[in-house]
């Protein structure tokens, strides 16, 4: 009966040192967490829309977002100065390996304007995680709602996939799809 | 101190010799910088744990020694994965899970037990050093030959014109598995010449 007491004890003394260890490690590394995340978040958003012009940066409003088949996660809205809008629109659709973090950026005619890919690690590297090329990305400039995937001869509304990782590029197009009917709806409100 | 630290990077190399860590290992040598963000957190958990657990060695019954070292070893993980998501969020993105997953690295408890339990605190650091730099080793060989077939990269550098053809067989599960495969031949191939020559 002693015995256990005393190996219970030490087990106690060995458990909570590490605990208190381990608060002052995340009290110290926190701040620099989110901070780290939020820039990355705020940076994506404003290269998603750097190709519309007279954006008023500090007219951000970011509106979480959350409905049943969506991949979307947030809408953020920029004014610009003519009054019209313009979207960032932060999505995790399903890849290969797991979700793919991206920012859309959509305008106000419902076309896209850039895409930037915040987190394809889960990815294979090297095929998977080739979806964040511009090469790729490039593709969705210009395309409006419901954009189709072709893995040969992209037509109108439609993309090439990335050669090998048709799952990872279906991810992107569901998100940017995903990302336009988002705004849509916001902007029906 | 310095037999305990060549032991680890040749002699009882945890990857080619023992044949520990094949998980992470096969995981995360897509790539060479992987390789090496993984390699050097084990090697710093490693080196932590061994010191720490050769610290309290005379205070832990013999009973919940194992649980212990657990305890021990999952605190400088933590730790370590803190400082890089704060510090290093790409790497720390890339590895995922297979950062936490260093608690359950079979060469850090089997260190812990064989060697940092029953030695002084400077041989230990050194065994871990040894250990957790031969790690990274095995690492590293494997992430180069896959990164350069599969990708036609080292470190993210183009090494060959823009007419190669990456074999993404390489950096594939099945490709992990017959490149590693033919490492561990060679190595023993080689080890074998030499005792015959000897």
């Amino acid at each position: 009966m002693r015995d256990y007491v005393r190996l219970g004890g030490i087990l106690f003394i060995i458990t909570a040192s590490v605990a208190l260890v381990l608060s002052i490690g995340n009290h110290a590394t926190k701040e620099r967490q989110k901070a780290l995340t939020d820039e990355t978040a705020n940076k994506a958003r404003l290269e998603v829309i750097s190709s519309a012009e007279d954006v008023l940066e500090d007219t951000a409003e970011t509106m979480e977002y959350s409905k049943e088949g969506s991949s979307v996660k947030s809408v953020t809205s920029y004014k610009k100065s003519d009054g019209s809008h313009i979207y960032a629109v932060f999505c995790t659709p399903k890849g290969y390996g797991g979700e793919i973090s991206m920012m859309v950026g959509v305008d106000d005619k419902l076309t896209v304007t850039d895409i930037s890919i915040t987190d394809s690690t889960k990815e294979t590297p090297g095929l998977g995680s080739r979806v964040g090329d511009t090469a790729f990305l490039s593709q969705f400039a210009g395309k409006g709602k419901n954009i189709g995937i072709n893995k040969n001869q992209p037509e109108g509304n439609e993309i090439q996939a990335v050669t090998g990782a048709t799952i990872s590029s279906k991810a992107v197009v569901k998100g940017t799809n995903d990302a336009i009917d988002a705004v849509e709806e916001v902007m029906g409100r | 101190m310095r037999k305990a630290f060549i032991n680890g990077l040749i002699t009882e190399n945890p990857t080619f010799v023992q044949l520990l860590g094949m998980c992470p290992l096969l995981a995360v040598t897509t790539s060479v910088a992987n390789a090496i963000g993984m390699g050097l957190s084990a090697t710093v958990v490693l080196m932590c744990s061994n010191v720490a657990i050769s610290l309290i060695r005379r205070f832990i019954p013999d009973k919940i020694r194992i649980a212990s070292f657990v305890v021990v070893i999952a605190g400088f993980v933590t730790l370590v994965d803190l400082m890089l998501k704060a510090y290093l969020p790409a790497l720390s993105q890339s590895l995922g899970i297979f950062i936490p997953l260093i608690v359950v690295n079979c060469i850090i408890l089997a260190r812990a037990e064989a060697f940092a339990s029953k030695n002084n605190v400077l041989n230990s650091a050194f065994d871990g050093l040894g250990m957790g730099l031969g790690f990274t080793l095995g690492l590293l060989t494997l992430a180069s030959v896959r990164e350069i077939i599969g990708n036609g990269t080292f470190l993210g550098f183009p090494l060959f014109g823009q007419s190669y053809r990456p074999a993404i067989m390489a950096i594939l599960p099945p490709g992990g598995f017959i490149l590693l495969g033919l490492i561990l031949g060679t190595v023993n191939a080689v080890k074998a010449r030499r005792k015959k020559n000897a």
